[in-house]
């Protein structure tokens, strides 16, 4: 891995996209928190957890975690003073748990938040992972009660509680109201409009990513440019444009993939990959785990590839000899979902990389689009039959929507798809030169 | 006695006289009591008897030897000397009817005729009756005795009727009435008198050397009844009259009492009484027949009693009546009747206590033949160890708020322990000065460990919990001893809680902690609340909430709740979300009505729902209230014999108590004889969670208990914490499943 030297994008964005709003203090933002702190007498506990929590922001997260043990070990629990570090460590151990696939180690985190250490303004945040947890399990009904406790955790518990967490457990709360029931498309999804925003306008969209509170970023190689649009619709970013393809967004940051230029990071410069010596040309799109590994798909290998946190080579990806992978997507419990248009397959990876199973098995004319949602859905976006097909984590059709979706609206020439945090699909059709949003 | 008494001096002048050598000066310049110089007469009439009677032997004994001449002054010394005392005992008399016949009869010897006859008319007004033995005296000495003795000695001669009546001579009673009696010649008054009888009296002349007669035959006047009473000292009355009381017995150890003589009953129907204080009085007829005499024997008069019941005792309780521990003469404890405690009548302070259930104390009033029925309520003591330091004023206010504020205090029985706390804090080494000092350099709250005054503390503990029979005991300290300004209240449970004190302090003019006291007593105890039985969810999908389960066999599911329905309202009110629900239904009595709107696929439809129950556990985790306050409430709540609390979420509160103390034995021990319901989801699933949280720290066989433990929370998909619809057991002991597995 090398720096390329290509510019780096306004500094500005860098508080939108790489402040992931849930490792934030309760109802403030990390930046002003530790001036903050800086500013008056912290506790010597609250001094440990600030060192420890600027590790984890850098995405030092074993030093992090090391850190926060440490705080845990160090801050005696009756101490008034250790309130609420000890549970602000517990949720941050949860969450590089989270982020690394160990599941079950941050629901032990979580709990002993709830539990082990008096309520506090990071209770909700435990909640919470632990909804998130649960999700990643498949144990909805035991995910919807703690997304709900979360909720009343913020409304009912302390008053500086972080109000953006409850706004996080509604929408998983919406997203599992939309799909966890047995229901019908028509039921599932009622409507759909183009996304309108004021003074944007979208000539030949091809890429499209929904982070999980509904903010959208669209590739247009017609302006060209990538587009940043808030979760209101209410004003839009415009970035410049470098032949990027398939965007998507991981931990609240956004990555853009560039055929000829590696990886756009957002915050850090863009990343290139190479293969015995040879830069990769082609990147379609691509995907990080929560510990630092890379897969890329490289349409002129045609390949899925494995880099390490480093950005060295580790492996390629392919089941089929032949095949021809066009996008992945990954889930919460870190597996990941390649489309493979030759074999019209979805094929599924294990968390260390490893085949796991066919998960799908579609009848696509030309699949070009795939998302999976926190519920384990998959969303399949076959570009000539103008349709999206989902389907359970089982691997069985949920719905199919299109060309003419719920609401009147007819899609032509469908290049992308993407789903938020609530279950509303984005589908980008260049020949309508517009993002189609279905709820 | 009375003679004794006057006669005192005189025997003192006597016995200096006549006992010479002996040794008197012992009572020299003292000055004596009535009491002692009776009894310094006495003993001066035992020395003048035992020297006389030394004489008499010495005399005697010169006799023998020939030495009459020598004799002779001797039994004048004896003779005079016995003469000069006015009440002579048996003994001195008979030494001086010997000492004059002695002398008579060396008079006689003497040729002192007159003399001699002098002192044998002594000797016959003496003793009458005397004869001298003819083998031992001369015969002219006797010949001369009868003469003299013919001449001033007649006989008299009874018939009186009947025998046994009382007959006196001028006045002397006679023990037993001789058919004929020697007396000296004079006038005589003979009066007999009985019971019944009409008195008779007859004065008579007794002539020497002749027999005089005498008869009186009492004529009945009424009958008689004879009665003594067990125990002495009772009225007797006789037709409303008292007749008479029943007098004890001098000596002796009989309660009995000498016999009481009724006269003057006619013949016919009487009312008898016997009456005494405490007693039981006896009224009943008595039918006279006839002018006879009637005796009752002993009456027994029954102390007056009446019955102590009390219900709640369980077994083992020690009742305690006006100190005494006392075991009940009917029923046993731990039964559902009352036990009983015949007592006399009085008013009687009743205690009972028992190791587990508690203490009560009350006072009782026995009436004769009555009935005093007390509910025990046995409950977990809470002891009042005084006010300390401080004004009078200052310390009068402090108990009147105890009072107040304690004495009404549910689920706890105030002991008022002023006088022994005082005690044991002096004994503890707790004095005032210390506990102040203390409470200046220290915040409130639990007393530090470390602190100086932990080890008094501890004492304190050992020893009140073995003294009172108290769960909680309460010590104020008054901030001055001049005019007091602030209150420290210090609370510290019995063993086994900790033995370190809890402290707050107060101004005066507030509570005085008193509040925080009562509510840490109160708050921390489960109770009930509503249940629904549906997990409602908030989604930008609807504007209502949305439900996402219904629990098997709950409220919701009896009501047709379906998974999917989105609430609009409850009873009319809009809801906007599942808060709203909470606050709606959280508040709802158990088993009241409620009417919910839903919508649906189907459409709208309106249902009624039954709100459940649900035991409401206080949340220990939450540390709201000072751990000895909730160590002591748990604890007492399970002690009390009648709580409204089911026992296994005291039980599980304890063990949850205990965890956050961190003993996690303790918190296994409670939690390995719980009895949860295992059909509801507030139940087994939880103490299976928190038994698998108290041993996860034990050895291997323990966290291979524990992993079982966590297992089977995580089996039971409803399980919950809190109440019916509390937070879910299962996601958290899956994680601590999987925590122990991966450790």
């Amino acid at each position: 891995m090398r720096p390329t030297g290509q510019t780096l994008f306004v500094l500005a964005m860098l508080a939108c996209f790489s402040a992931e709003m849930l490792l934030a203090r309760p109802n403030e933002g990390a930046l002003s928190w530790t001036q903050e702190a800086e500013s008056r007498n912290p506790s010597s506990a609250e001094v440990l957890f600030l060192r420890v929590d600027k590790l984890l922001s850098l995405g030092l997260l074993s030093e992090a975690q090391e850190g926060f043990a440490r705080l845990l070990a160090q801050v005696p629990p009756d101490a008034a003073e250790s309130q609420p570090w000890r549970a602000a460590a517990r949720v941050r151990l949860g969450q590089v748990a989270y982020r690394e696939g160990r599941f079950p180690d941050a629901a032990l985190h979580y709990v002993e938040a709830i539990e082990d250490e008096p309520p506090s303004a990071w209770s909700a945040s435990a909640w919470l992972g632990m909804a998130d947890v649960l999700l990643a399990q498949g144990k909805l009904l035991q995910a919807a009660y703690y997304l709900q406790s979360t909720i009343d955790a913020v409304k009912w518990g302390q008053p500086d509680a972080n109000p953006m967490v409850a706004t996080v457990a509604v929408r998983r709360l919406t997203l599992l109201h939309r799909l966890a029931f047995e229901r019908t498309e028509t039921e599932a999804w009622t409507t759909s409009h183009l996304v309108e925003v004021a003074g944007l306008t979208l000539e030949r969209p091809v890429g499209v990513a929904a982070a999980d509170d509904g903010r959208l970023v669209v590739v247009d190689e017609g302006a060209p440019a990538v587009f940043v649009v808030d979760a209101d619709r209410a004003y839009f970013n415009r970035l410049n444009y470098n032949n990027h393809r398939k965007p998507w967004w991981e931990g609240g940051r956004l990555y853009l993939p560039m055929q000829d230029a590696g990886v756009l990071k957002f915050g850090v410069r863009p990343l290139t990959f190479e293969v015995q010596g040879r830069e990769l040309q082609r990147i379609e799109a691509g995907a990080r785990l929560g510990g630092g590994r890379w897969y890329l798909i490289d349409t002129g290998l045609r390949r899925v590839l494995r880099f390490g946190p480093d950005g060295a080579f580790q492996e390629t990806l392919q089941p089929h000899r032949g095949g021809e992978p066009v996008d992945l997507a990954m889930d919460v419990r870190g597996r990941l979902y390649v489309l493979d248009a030759r074999s019209g397959e979805v094929i599924r990876y294990g968390e260390e990389g490893h085949y796991d199973a066919v998960a799908v098995v579609g009848a696509w004319r030309r699949p070009v689009a795939i998302e999976v949602d926190r519920l384990g859905n998959i969303y399949v976006l076959d570009r000539d039959a103008r349709t999206i097909d989902i389907y359970q984590p089982d691997g069985g059709l949920r719905a199919r929507l299109g060309p003419d979706l719920p609401g009147g609206t007819r899609l032509r020439g469908p290049r992308d798809l993407a789903v938020d945090g609530r279950g509303v699909l984005y589908v980008v059709d260049r020949d309508l030169s517009a993002v189609v949003a279905i709820r | 006695m009375n003679l004794w008494r006057s006669f005192s001096v005189l025997w003192l002048l006597a016995a200096c006289l006549i006992a010479g050598p002996l040794k008197l000066s012992a009572w020299g310049g003292e000055t004596m009591g009535v009491d002692a110089s009776l009894r310094s007469a006495e003993i001066v009439q035992e020395r003048l008897i035992d020297n006389i009677r030394i004489e008499f032997a010495r005399a005697e004994s010169m006799l023998r030897g020939g030495d009459a001449s020598m004799a002779l002054p001797l039994f004048d010394r004896i003779v005079e000397t016995l003469e000069t005392v006015e009440e002579l005992d048996e003994e001195g008399r008979l030494l001086l009817v010997r000492g004059l016949r002695q002398r008579a009869l060396l008079y006689w010897q003497q040729d002192l005729r007159q003399a001699a006859d002098t002192d044998l008319d002594q000797l016959v007004l003496l003793d009458p009756s005397i004869e001298l033995d003819p083998r031992r005296v001369p015969e002219g000495f006797l010949e001369r005795f009868r003469r003299r003795k013919a001449r001033l000695v007649g006989y008299l001669r009874f018939a009186i009727f009947p025998t046994d009546a009382h007959t006196t001579i001028n006045g002397e009673l006679l023990d037993l009435v001789p058919d004929l009696m020697s007396l000296a010649r004079g006038d005589y008054v003979i009066e007999a008198s009985r019971p019944g009888y009409a008195p008779a009296r007859e004065q008579v002349t007794v002539e020497a050397n002749r027999t005089t007669g005498v008869g009186l035959t009492l004529q009945r006047a009424s009958a008689v009844l004879r009665l003594r009473t067990r125990p002495a000292g009772a009225t007797v009355r006789l037709d409303g009259d008292v007749v008479g009381y029943t007098r004890g017995v001098p000596t002796g150890d009989s309660e009995a009492s000498l016999e009481l003589i009724v006269e003057g009953l006619l013949p016919g129907r009487h009312e008898l009484e016997i009456e005494l204080a405490g007693f039981r009085p006896i009224r009943t007829p008595l039918d006279i027949p006839d002018l006879e005499d009637y005796s009752l024997g002993e009456v027994e008069i029954a102390p007056a009693r009446g019955l102590l019941l009390i219900r709640g005792l369980p077994s083992g309780t020690e009742v305690r009546i006006n100190g005494e521990v006392s075991s009940p003469t009917d029923g046993a404890m731990g039964d559902s009747r009352p036990v009983g405690y015949d007592l006399p009548i009085g008013d009687y302070d009743v205690s009972a206590s028992h190791p587990v259930a508690g203490v009560f104390e009350t006072t009782a009033v026995i009436a004769d033949g009555g009935t005093a029925l007390v509910e025990a309520n046995l409950q977990p003591g809470l002891a009042f160890l005084g006010v300390h330091g401080g004004d009078g004023l200052g310390a009068d206010a402090v108990r009147r708020a105890v009072s107040n504020q304690l004495g009404s205090l549910p689920g706890w029985f105030l002991l008022d322990r002023e006088v022994e706390g005082t005690n044991l804090l002096h004994q503890s080494g707790l004095r005032v000065q210390r506990l102040r000092a203390v409470a200046k350099s220290t915040l409130g709250g639990l007393l530090p460990a470390d602190s100086d005054l932990a080890g008094s503390w501890a004492r304190l503990q050992r020893q009140a919990t073995n003294e009172i029979p108290a769960q909680l005991f309460v010590a104020i300290v008054l901030s001055d001893d001049g005019i007091s300004g602030r209150t420290d209240l210090w609370v510290l449970p019995a063993i086994p809680g900790t033995p370190l004190p809890w402290r707050t302090s107060a101004e005066m003019k507030d509570d005085m902690g008193l509040r925080g006291l009562v509510d840490g007593l109160t708050d921390s105890l489960p109770g009930e609340r509503s249940w629904l039985g549906a997990l409602l969810v908030d989604s930008e999908l609807a504007s209502g909430p949305i439900v996402f389960a219904v629990s098997e066999g709950s409220p919701a599911a009896n009501a047709g709740l379906r998974v999917g329905d989105e609430l609009v309202s409850v009873d009319g009110s809009p809801i906007n979300s599942a808060s709203d629900v909470e606050g709606l239904l959280g508040g709802r009595a158990p088993y009241s009505n409620v009417t919910l709107d839903l919508r649906s696929a189907a459409g709208r439809r309106s249902v009624g729902v039954i709100i459940g129950s649900s035991p409401l556990l206080s949340g220990l985790l939450l540390d709201q209230h000072p751990a000895p306050l909730v160590w002591a409430a748990l604890t007492a709540a399970l002690r009390r014999s009648s709580s409204t609390v089911p026992r296994w979420t005291l039980q599980v509160e304890l063990a949850s108590f205990w965890i956050r103390e961190g003993d996690n034995t303790r918190a296994r021990d409670t939690l390995q004889g719980v009895l949860a319901p295992s059909d509801q989801p507030l139940g087994q699933a939880l103490v299976d969670y928190l038994l698998g949280i108290a041993l996860a720290a034990g050895d291997e066989a323990e966290v291979e208990a524990a992993i079982k433990a966590f297992d089977r929370a995580a089996s039971q998909a409803d399980g919950r914490t809190l109440h019916n619809d509390g937070p879910l057991i299962a996601p958290r002991a899956w994680a601590r499943l999987e925590g122990l597995r991966l450790r």
